[in-house]
C-alpha cells in the first residue's frame, strides 16, 4: 500500500498536470529527490532472502556441518543424519557421516581425498566405515527363493581401507586398493584383507547425472577371509552403461547391464551376506532389497527418460536380472522382471532425489534415494 | 514512507484545489533527468542470485500497475539520466560509429599482464589483470568447445547495447600468450572446496587456462573488460529502487529503457537479463557522487551461454514454466516442445541463434523479468524504433567485432541479427498507432508513420485529425471543428486555432491489416513567437487484458 502511494506521488509529479510550487520540470524532479534524500536506508534482504542465501550456501558449501539424508544400507529405509567436511590442501578434502535410519539401522563413516598430485592424475582415497544393521533381509539362495521365505540376519561391518586411481585421461582410469573388513553378524563373523583392482572408461559428462556418454567398467575383488579360513572368495564384475540421446537430448533412452561372477576354491564358501544380490533402489527395482543372492547374478535395465523441465527429468524403466549358482546359468532364461515409472530432480551434474515406483511379479515397491539409478 | 504517503495525500489535495496547474512546464519537453542529490552514502549493495531467480519465478515482487512508464518526458521519450544516454534514432550515428561503442582506447597494452585477482575455480575462468600501464581489466576466455563463441558474443553486443543508449563497459578482443601472464603478490584464488581466497599459483593459473580454447598459435583469445569508472555498489534489481541512493526515485519496473529492454534483449537473445548482469557504480559528476548504472557481461547473448552454446530452451522458454512441464510430463514427452525441433547450422564460434524461428513476441530470458512484463505497447514501440534505425551495414560492420576466422560464421551471425531486427520492426512497429515527429510549419501539421516509412506495413488507408484548443492551466480541452480526414501525413491547422497558446492533436491511423493502429496519440504543441514548439505526446494505449 505504501508503495501504491508513493508510486502514485510520483506519478502525479511527473506525469504532465501535475504540479506545486515548482515551476519547472526539473524542480519537480528535484524536489523528488530531495524528499528521497531524508529518508535514505541501507538495503536489507527480507527473511526469505536471507534464508535461501544461507541454504544456497550450505548447499555449495566446501566445508562445514551439514545435514544428510540418504540410505544407510540398503534395505534401511530412510535415513537422517549429520555430516562434516573440511578441505585438506586445496584439492583433498575428509568427510565424516552419521545417520539413523528409520529401520534402526546405524552408520558412520569416514572418506578422506588426498591432495591429488602428479597434474591431477594421482588420486589417493581412504575410508573407514561402521555400520549396524540389525534387519538385513534373506529369502534364500537362487532365482526361485520364495517371497514368504524372508528372514532376516544381523549384519555389522567394520572396514577401513584405500584406494589409488591413476586417471589416463579424461575418460578412462585404473584403480587398486585394499580393505581390511571385519564382519560380525548373526549368520557368520569373519575378518577379510580385501584386495581390488579395475579399469573402466567413462565418458558420461558426470556420473550422478548425464545425458549422454558412456560407461564401460570391469572390476576383479579378492576377498581373503584372515579368520575362519573358509570364506575366501574372488569376485569379476563388468558394468556396461549406455546413454543415447534422442530430439537433441530431450529424450534419452539409458541402457545398463551388470554382470558379477564369483570364484571360489575347494572348501571354501561366501557367506551370504557378500553374495551378489538383486533386488532394491538400483538394480531389480520392482523386488525389495537383497531378494535374489546367488554367486553370480546378471541384470540388464533400461530406461525411457524425458525432460518435463530442466531440473526434472521422468523415466520408464524396465529391469530384468537373475541370480544364479553356476556361472554357465546365467542367460536370459528365467529372468525376474519388472517395470516402473520414476520421478528424478537434479542439478547439471547430479542427482538430488530419486523417487521410483516399480512393479515386480510380487507386487509395488517404492525406492526414494539420490543419486542416478545408473 | 510514511512521510511520502502523507506527501501523496496532500499533493492530491493540492491538484484538487489549484485550479492554475500547468500540464506542460516551460521547461518541457526536458531533456535530461538530473541526479542533483549527493549519493555518497550508497553502500554494496549484495544480491542472492537463487533468491532472485525464485523471487521472480515464484514471487511476484513488482508493482504490476497497468501505466505509462515513469520516467518518459512529455513528448513519450527517455531522457538522458545515469540510465540513458540517447544515441541512435536521435542523432544520426555512421557504422563506424556504432561498431566502435564505447570504446576509447586500445584495450590492454601488448607484454605483461599481471594477475591481481580471479574468479574462484569454478568452470569459466576469469582474471582480474593489470597491463604495463596500471589499467584494470578483467579478461574471460572461450570454451574450448566453442573457440571465438563467448569473446565473440560479447564484442559484438556490447556496441549494440551501448548504441541504444545504455551504459557498457569497454571490452577489447586481445590475444593472450601463458608466458605473459605474471602473479601479483596479492593474487588469490577462491578455493571452492574449502571457500578461502588463498594465494594464487602458477598451477593454478595452468589449471585455469586448461578449460581455455587455446589457438593453434598457442595463444589464448580473450575479452579484456576494462573497469568501469567509480566504486562497484552491487547490481540492480529490475524493481523498485534502491533504498539508499536519492536520486533512484522511478521504480525500476516502470522505467521506459528497462521496460523496453525487453525488445533489445529479444532481438540480440539477451536470455541473461537478470540483476546478476547488471551494475551500479559510485562515480563523481558535477561535484557530486551520484550512482551510474550499467549493464555487464553479454557473454550470453547471440549463441553463446558463456561456457557452452546457448541451450535450445534459452529465449523459448523460463527455467521454469508449468504448463509446457505438465504437457511433457503427462504426454511422456511426446509432447515435444516446438523449439526443440529448430535445426542451428554448426557455427562453432556463434554457438546456437537462429532467426527463421524467432518471433519477438514470444521471447523470454531465464526467468521473469519484472520490467519486461511490464512492457506496454508504447514501451515496445520506443524500443523497436530504435532496432529498426540499425542499418545493414551497421550490423555487418559491428559483428566484425567478433573477428571470426570463419567468414562463413560471420556472414550467418550478420544475417540472423538482420532478420531478427525485421521480425521485431515488423512486429512492434504496427503494435500501437505508429505515428511520429509531429510538427506545425505555415499553418500545417506534419507527422511520419514510422512503420510505412521503413516499409514494414504499406501507408495508411487514411488518418483521422481530431483539433482542440488545450488550456494548459485547467487541462481541458476544447473540440473545433468536426475530427478532419486525411490520406496523407499532413493535416491542415484550422484557423481558428492558430492563435491559440496550445493546441491538442488527436490522431488515430486506419489500415486494414493493422488494427492496432486506430491507438490514438495525443499531440500537444504550444506557440513560441511565430513558431510552434511539440511539447507533449502520449500513445493512448488500451489496459492490459487480465
Amino acid at each position: 500500500m505504501r508503495f501504491r502511494i508513493g508510486v502514485a506521488l510520483v506519478v502525479l509529479l511527473h506525469v504532465p498536470g501535475v504540479a506545486f510550487a515548482q515551476d519547472t520540470r526539473a524542480e519537480e524532479v528535484a524536489r523528488l529527490q530531495a524528499e528521497k534524500a531524508q529518508q535514505l536506508r541501507p538495503y536489507e534482504p527480507s527473511r526469505g532472502e536471507k534464508a535461501i542465501d544461507l541454504a544456497s550456501r550450505m548447499l555449495a558449501a566446501g566445508h562445514g556441518a551439514y545435514p544428510w539424508v540418504g540410505s544407510a544400507y540398503p534395505g534401511g529405509s530412510f535415513t537422517l543424519g549429520a555430516g562434516y567436511r573440511h578441505s585438506l590442501g586445496d584439492t583433498g578434502v575428509y568427510n565424516l557421516l552419521g545417520g539413523w535410519s528409520v529401520k534402526n539401522y546405524k552408520v558412520a563413516r569416514a572418506d578422506v581425498k588426498l591432495p591429488e598430485f602428479a597434474h591431477r592424475h594421482i588420486v589417493i582415497t581412504a575410508h573407514g566405515g561402521w555400520l549396524d544393521a540389525p534387519e538385513v533381509a534373506f529369502y534364500g539362495l537362487g532365482n526361485d527363493s520364495p517371497k514368504d521365505g524372508k528372514t532376516t540376519y544381523e549384519y555389522t561391518p567394520t572396514t577401513v581401507g584405500a584406494t589409488g586411481t591413476l586417471r589416463l585421461t579424461n575418460w578412462l582410469s585404473a584403480g587398486a586398493g585394499a580393505d581390511y573388513l571385519s564382519v560380525d553378524s548373526s549368520i557368520a563373523d569373519v575378518t577379510y584383507l580385501v584386495s581390488r583392482a579395475g579399469v573402466g572408461i567413462d565418458w558420461r559428462p558426470a556420473p550422478d547425472y548425464s545425458r549422454r556418454g558412456g560407461l564401460y567398467r570391469l572390476e576383479w575383488t579378492s576377498h581373503d577371509d584372515r579368520d575362519v579360513g573358509t570364506f575366501t572368495f574372488r569376485q569379476l564384475e563388468a558394468e556396461l552403461v549406455q546413454l543415447l540421446p534422442l530430439f537433441h537430448e530431450s529424450s534419452i533412452i539409458a541402457l545398463r547391464g551388470l554382470a558379477t561372477t564369483t570364484d571360489v576354491d575347494a572348501g571354501q564358501t561366501i557367506p551370504v551376506f557378500m553374495l551378489p544380490s538383486l533386488g532394491g533402489g538400483t538394480n531389480l527395482r520392482g523386488y525389495p532389497s537383497w531378494r535374489f543372492r546367488d554367486r553370480h547374478r546378471l541384470l540388464l535395465s533400461a530406461e525411457y527418460r524425458w525432460t518435463p523441465a530442466q531440473v526434472i527429468d521422468m523415466a520408464l524403466f524396465a529391469d530384468a536380472g537373475k541370480v544364479a549358482a553356476n556361472r554357465s546359468d546365467l542367460d536370459l532364461d528365467g529372468l525376474k522382471s519388472d517395470i516402473g515409472i520414476g520421478v528424478r530432480l537434479h542439478g547439471p551434474s547430479f542427482t538430488a532425489l530419486r523417487l521410483d515406483f516399480a512393479r515386480g511379479r510380487e507386487g509395488w515397491v517404492i525406492n526414494i534415494g539420490g543419486g542416478a539409478a545408473f | 514512507m510514511r512521510t511520502l504517503s502523507a506527501l501523496a495525500v496532500a499533493a492530491s489535495m493540492a491538484v484538487i484545489a489549484d485550479a492554475a496547474t500547468p500540464k506542460f512546464f516551460p521547461d518541457d519537453p526536458i531533456a535530461v533527468d538530473v541526479d542533483t542529490q549527493d549519493a555518497a552514502n550508497v553502500g554494496k549493495q549484495d544480491l542472492s542470485d537463487p533468491y532472485d531467480f525464485l523471487e521472480n519465478t515464484f514471487m511476484n515482487p513488482a508493482d504490476t500497475a497497468d501505466m505509462r512508464a515513469m520516467n518518459v518526458n512529455t513528448i513519450d521519450e527517455v531522457p538522458d539520466s545515469s540510465w540513458w544516454t540517447n544515441r541512435i534514432l536521435h542523432r544520426e550515428m555512421s557504422a563506424a560509429e556504432i561498431a566502435r561503442g564505447p570504446i576509447t582506447g586500445t584495450g590492454p597494452k601488448d607484454g605483461i599482464w599481471t594477475i591481481v585477482g580471479s574468479k574462484s575455480e569454478g568452470i569459466t575462468p576469469g582474471f582480474t589483470i593489470t597491463d604495463e600501464t596500471g589499467q584494470l581489466y578483467f579478461i574471460k576466455f572461450d570454451p574450448p568447445t566453442n573457440p571465438e563463441m563467448a569473446t565473440g558474443a560479447e564484442a559484438v553486443t556490447t556496441p549494440l547495447f551501448h548504441a541504444l543508449g545504455y551504459n557498457v563497459v569497454e571490452n577489447y578482443i586481445a590475444p593472450l600468450r601463458r608466458e605473459n601472464l605474471r602473479i601479483g603478490p596479492r593474487a588469490t584464488l577462491y578455493r571452492q572446496i574449502s571457500r578461502k581466497e588463498t594465494p594464487l599459483t602458477d598451477k593454478d593459473v595452468d589449471e585455469l587456462l586448461a578449460r581455455a580454447a587455446r589457438s593453434a598459435d598457442g595463444t589464448y583469445r580473450v575479452i579484456a573488460s576494462k573497469a568501469a569508472q567509480g566504486k562497484s555498489v552491487g547490481p540492480f534489481r529490475y524493481h523498485g529502487t534502491r533504498p539508499d541512493d536519492p536520486n533512484d526515485v522511478f521504480a525500476h519496473e516502470h522505467r521506459r529503457e528497462l521496460r523496453g529492454m525487453r525488445v533489445f534483449a529479444a532481438w540480440l537473445n539477451h536470455d541473461d537479463s537478470r540483476s546478476i548482469n547488471s551494475g551500479d557504480f559510485l562515480i563523481e559528476k558535477d561535484g557530486r557522487r551520484i550512482v551510474r548504472h550499467h549493464l555487464l557481461d553479454f557473454g550470453s547473448t547471440l549463441g553463446s551461454a558463456s561456457t557452452v552454446a546457448q541451450k535450445p530452451r534459452a529465449g523459448n522458454e523460463y527455467i521454469w514454466e508449468a504448463r509446457p512441464t505438465l504437457l511433457t510430463m503427462v504426454t511422456l514427452g511426446f509432447y515435444v516442445r516446438p523449439w526443440i525441433k529448430v535445426d542451428y547450422p554448426e557455427f562453432e564460434s556463434v554457438g546456437r541463434f537462429e532467426g527463421a524461428f524467432f518471433q519477438p513476441q514470444y521471447w523470454k530470458p531465464e526467468y521473469p523479468n519484472p520490467a519486461f512484463n511490464n512492457a506496454r505497447p508504447d514501451d515496445l514501440f520506443w524500443a523497436a524504433r530504435r532496432v529498426a534505425a540499425f542499418s545493414d551495414d551497421a550490423i555487418r560492420e559491428t559483428v566484425k567485432n567478433g573477428r571470426y576466422s570463419n567468414q562463413a560464421a560471420e556472414l550467418y551471425l550478420g544475417d540472423v541479427i538482420i532478420v531478427r531486427r525485421d521480425k521485431i520492426a515488423r512486429y512492434y512497429l504496427n503494435i500501437t498507432n505508429p505515428v511520429v515527429d509531429f510538427a506545425i510549419a505555415g499553418g500545417t501539421m506534419t507527422f511520419r508513420n514510422a512503420s510505412v516509412d521503413l516499409k514494414f506495413a504499406s501507408p495508411a488507408d487514411h488518418y483521422l485529425v481530431a483539433w482542440a484548443r488545450f488550456d494548459n492551466t485547467t487541462g481541458n480541452a476544447a473540440a473545433v471543428d468536426a475530427p478532419v480526414t486525411v490520406t496523407a501525413t499532413r493535416a491542415a491547422v484550422p484557423r481558428a486555432l492558430l492563435d491559440a497558446d496550445f493546441i491538442r492533436a488527436i490522431v488515430t491511423s486506419h489500415h486494414p491489416e493493422q488494427p492496432n493502429w486506430v491507438h490514438p496519440v495525443q499531440v500537444f504543441f504550444r506557440k513560441q513567437g511565430n513558431a510552434w514548439k511539440t511539447v507533449g505526446l502520449e500513445r493512448l494505449v488500451p489496459q492490459r487484458s487480465s
